[in-house]
This record gives structure tokens, sequence and C-alpha cells, in this order.
């Protein structure tokens, strides 16, 4: 292998890496705090990048990129706000909630995407890509838009975890987390946490479509591959681990990357289940998911 | 389940609650800091009926319950625990000033303070937990078996540290089965059996020995008669 294959190899990986990081984040999130999976996350990217790709038609090109992406980031944090209140907040508390909400997500996705192609229609549409420069690097061409996606991928995480950490609301996020009760007694209220935390998970969710869409033709199928690749995703780095999740989303790019190069297309999947299984037959926890 | 249980404590008072396990000791904090709500009663506190109220609404009028043998929030450090408990707006202008109080009142948080809780020791998570109740800026304090399972030593460290919170002003509701201890830090007891409250200790006043164990082991006729309520 020369130093240029290698190179398209990694690059391919690292692209591939932080989207799905980005699309992980949020569903890690959501899980972490909740302890619910919400499988409407895919919509999620689906909805933003055609709320984004409506912004930019209808405004015309003075709208596009900056206001287009603020106008869609605000809209989906609402959404996300409106989707916890409709699907999770009715069912959190009760016994079943972790199965309930299953189901009343995935209703939430299905509808979701059967909106989109009512309104938006069948036909692929595409969002513009982040510029329209690009640079070459041993012998790759790397795009102005592939390098906003390789940073912003390290940078939302890095973001979040500081935000975890250092802000006093997220450490409330934390605290609701670790023991439910005893947040309660220092005067945190998790209705709020949560509502916040579903939201915070529909930007991210938002930023990984407007991205992703940059790349891909946006039909209404769009948001079934990145749900999938996010659960691959938290569920090898571990359930309950950010960075676990963060440094899976790149893992599974290489296998991806290396899986296209040496053996086609087609057989990427199936190396990518086989890592998969071997790695949760050594630690079921996942890669860096510890015990609770 | 509480039926008939009555206490009053006064402002500045520290007042005790002890009795056999599974009798509502915990309850009766727990609907108090508004984690349960009650089905019939009342709950007043500074002249303000708090029934119904939010758990947020009550640490926000400065009544705040230190939960038991709790590691609060295990894979956090102690200086972020003790940041959470300042999480009210009421206790938020205050912080710097509490953090303070409390390393001075336990050095060993002071050292330990960036190691998460749940590497702590059973004594250090209880200085944690108190750390946490105290960070709120409480006028009022209720502990949950903060001694519970700790060695003798460690015990009178926090039994002293205790003293130190209701001397300072603080009123406090320590809940605990060892009565020597209530006895040592508290000035009035009440014993709460079959969620009632069914015996007042007055300051000075001392319980017999064997009533204590007639508490816990029950006489041949106690036995008897609570076969029969059951």
């Amino acid at each position: 292998m020369t130093l240029e294959t290698a190179f398209a190899i990694l690059l391919s990986a690292t692209i591939s890496g932080s989207l799905y990081a980005m699309m992980a984040s949020g569903l890690s999130l959501v899980w972490g705090t909740l302890g619910v999976f919400n499988f409407a996350h895919g919509s999620l990217l689906l909805l933003a990048a055609y709320v984004a790709w409506t912004v930019g038609k209808v405004g015309g090109p003075a709208v596009q990129g900056p206001l287009a992406i603020a106008v869609m980031l605000a809209a989906m944090a609402v959404f996300g706000f409106l989707l916890y209140l409709t699907t999770v907040r009715p069912l959190i508390g009760r016994s079943n909630a972790e199965l309930a909400v299953i189901i009343s997500t995935i209703s939430a996705m299905i509808i979701i995407r059967n909106v989109v192609q009512f309104a938006w229609g069948p036909l692929p549409k595409q969002v513009p890509a982040l510029g329209s420069s690009s640079i070459t690097v041993f012998g790759t061409v790397i795009s102005s838009h592939q390098i906003v996606v390789i940073l912003i991928g390290p940078l939302l995480l890095l973001g979040i975890a500081a935000f975890l950490k250092f802000a006093r609301v997220g450490l409330a996020v934390r605290s609701v987390e670790q023991n439910p009760d005893a947040a309660l007694l220092v005067g945190v209220n998790p209705q709020f946490i949560y509502a916040l935390v579903f939201a915070a998970s529909a930007v991210l969710a938002a930023i990984a479509g407007y991205l992703l869409a940059g790349i891909q033709f946006l039909t209404p199928d769009f948001g079934g591959d990145p749900l999938l690749k996010a659960f691959i995703v938290i569920v090898l780095g571990g359930l309950n681990s950010l960075l676990g999740a963060f440094v899976a989303a790149y893992v599974v790019g290489l296998i991806e990357a290396l899986a296209i190069f040496f053996l086609g297309l087609f057989w990427a999947p199936v190396i990518l289940f086989v890592v998969i299984i071997v790695v949760l037959l050594v630690r079921p926890q996942g890669l860096l998911g510890g015990a609770r | 389940m509480l039926r008939g249980a009555s206490i009053a404590v006064g402002d500045g008072e520290s007042v005790g609650l002890f009795g056999p396990n599974g009798h509502g000791k915990t309850t009766l904090l727990r609907s108090i800091s508004g984690l349960l709500r009650p089905w019939a009663g009342s709950i007043r506190f500074q002249d303000r009926d708090i029934t119904g109220w939010s758990p947020r609404q009550i640490v926000e009028a400065g009544l705040i319950h230190v939960p038991q043998a709790n590691t609060m929030f295990p894979r956090m450090t102690v200086l972020e625990n003790l940041t959470l408990g300042a999480y009210s707006p009421r206790a938020r202008p205050h912080r710097r000033r509490n953090l303070e109080r409390v390393f001075d009142l336990f050095p060993r948080l002071a050292d330990r303070r960036t190691q998460t809780c749940q590497t702590l020791s059973g004594g250090e998570r209880q200085m944690a937990a108190l750390g946490v109740g105290l960070m709120g800026e409480p006028t009022m304090l209720m502990l949950d078996e903060p001694t519970l399972g700790l060695a003798p030593l460690m015990k009178e460290v926090l039994a002293r540290a205790i003293t130190e919170i209701a001397t300072s002003g603080v009123t406090l509701l320590m809940v605990d089965q060892d009565i020597n201890l209530l006895l040592e830090v508290c000035q009035r007891e009440y014993l709460l059996e079959g969620g009632e409250t069914s015996l007042e200790l007055q300051e000075g006043e001392r319980i017999r020995e064997e009533q204590v164990l007639e508490m816990y082991f029950g006489s041949a006729e106690a036995s008897g008669g609570t076969m029969d309520d059951a």
C-alpha cells in the first residue's frame, strides 16, 4: 500500500468517523441521562436537512449559509423539545418506560418520515456544500466541506464534555443520571434537565444532518442509515460513555474505509458487524463502558 | 407507611428520631422533603404549609434533606458534589463561603476534593453527603442515619461535626438507630414505631436499656401483639 492510499483511507475514515460521532453523541446523551433510546434520532437528522434546504431555497443565495444554519438549529431545538413532550414525558417514570419509549419514538420516526415525504416529495434534493474550495494532500482532494466535517466532530465532543464537566447545568445533567433522588434533594428539576437534553440532542442531530446533506443526496430515507450507525457506535463504545462513543465512531469509520478499499463497498457492513460481534464477545460493556 | 406520626421541631433545636428498621423513619423524612407525597396530614415549615410542595421548592425554602447511606453522585468528584449542593438559587450566592465552612469542618474532604465519591471510605462519603447538605445553605437540616455502618472512631468525628453544625444555629432533625448518639447530639428525641410516634424524650430524660431491648427484640407479650396486627 502506498502512502497515498493509506492517506486516502485514513481521510475517508476520519470524515465518516466525525459524522458518526456527531450522530451518536445526541443519542448517547439521551440514553445516559434519561435511560431511554430515541428511535426518532435519525428522523431528526432528516428533518433538519430538509429545513435547511427549505430555508436556503426560500431565502435565496443571500440566506444560504450562516442564517439558514441558525434558523435550522433553532427550529430543531424547539422540535426536540416538542418531541420530548409528546413521546417521552408522558411515559417517563412508569415501570415500563424504556419499552414504551421505544414504541413512541418509533411511531414518531414513521410519522416524521412520512410527513417529510408528503411535504417535500420523494425526489432527491441537494443541500449545497459549505464552500467550494479544496486542497490536495498526498494526491487526495479534500473539499472545504470535508474539512469542516473533520473539525466539527471533535469540537462538538469537546464542547459537550466541557459543558458536562464545568457548567452548573452540566453538573445537574450528570446528577440526574447518577442519582435522581439526590438530584431532587439539591434542588435540580429533572423534567427541565430531560427537556434540555432532548433539545440539545436534536441540535446535535441537526448539525450532523446538515453536514451529511452536503455530502449525500437528500431523500425521505435519509435518516435510517445514520440511526443504525449511531446505535452501532454507542453500543460498541459503551452505552454510558461519551468518550467511548467518540472513539467507537472513528473505529467504525476506519473499519468501513478499510473494508471498502480491500474488499469492496458491499462487504463493509459484513466486516463491521463481525468486528462488533467479536468486540462485544470479549467486552460486553463496550470499548470504554465501565460497570455503573 | 406512616399513620399518626407527629413531630415538632423548634427553631434552632436539635431533635432525634429513633426506632427499629422499617418503622417509617426514612419515609417520614422523604415525606417532609417532598420526595413522597403524603395521602393525608400536613407538614409545616416556618409557618408555611409545605404539604405537596416539590423538593425543589422545599430546598429553596432552606429545608435540606441528607439521604441515608448515600454516596450522593458516585462518579463525580467531591468538589463537583459540593458544587451541586449549592445548585439552588438560594444557596448559589453563598457557595464560596459554604465551601470553606465544609472544608474547615472536614479537612479530609479538602484533601480528597478531586477524587470521585465512589473511591471514598464510608466515613468520608458521609462527610461528603453532610457537606452537600451544608452547601444548600440550610435553615434546617434533616440527616438520615449519618453514622450508619461506621467505626466508633469515625462515628465520634461525625457526631462532633454534627454537634458543631447544630451549635452554629442550624435546626436539626436526625434519624439514627444509635440512641446513645442521639442523646449525645440532640436535645429531644422521638421514638417512631409502626409508623407512629410512640414516645417522646424531653431534655435530660434517659431511656432505660430494657425499654430499648424490648423495642428491638420484643417481650413475649409484645411480639404476640405484633403477630395479631399482621
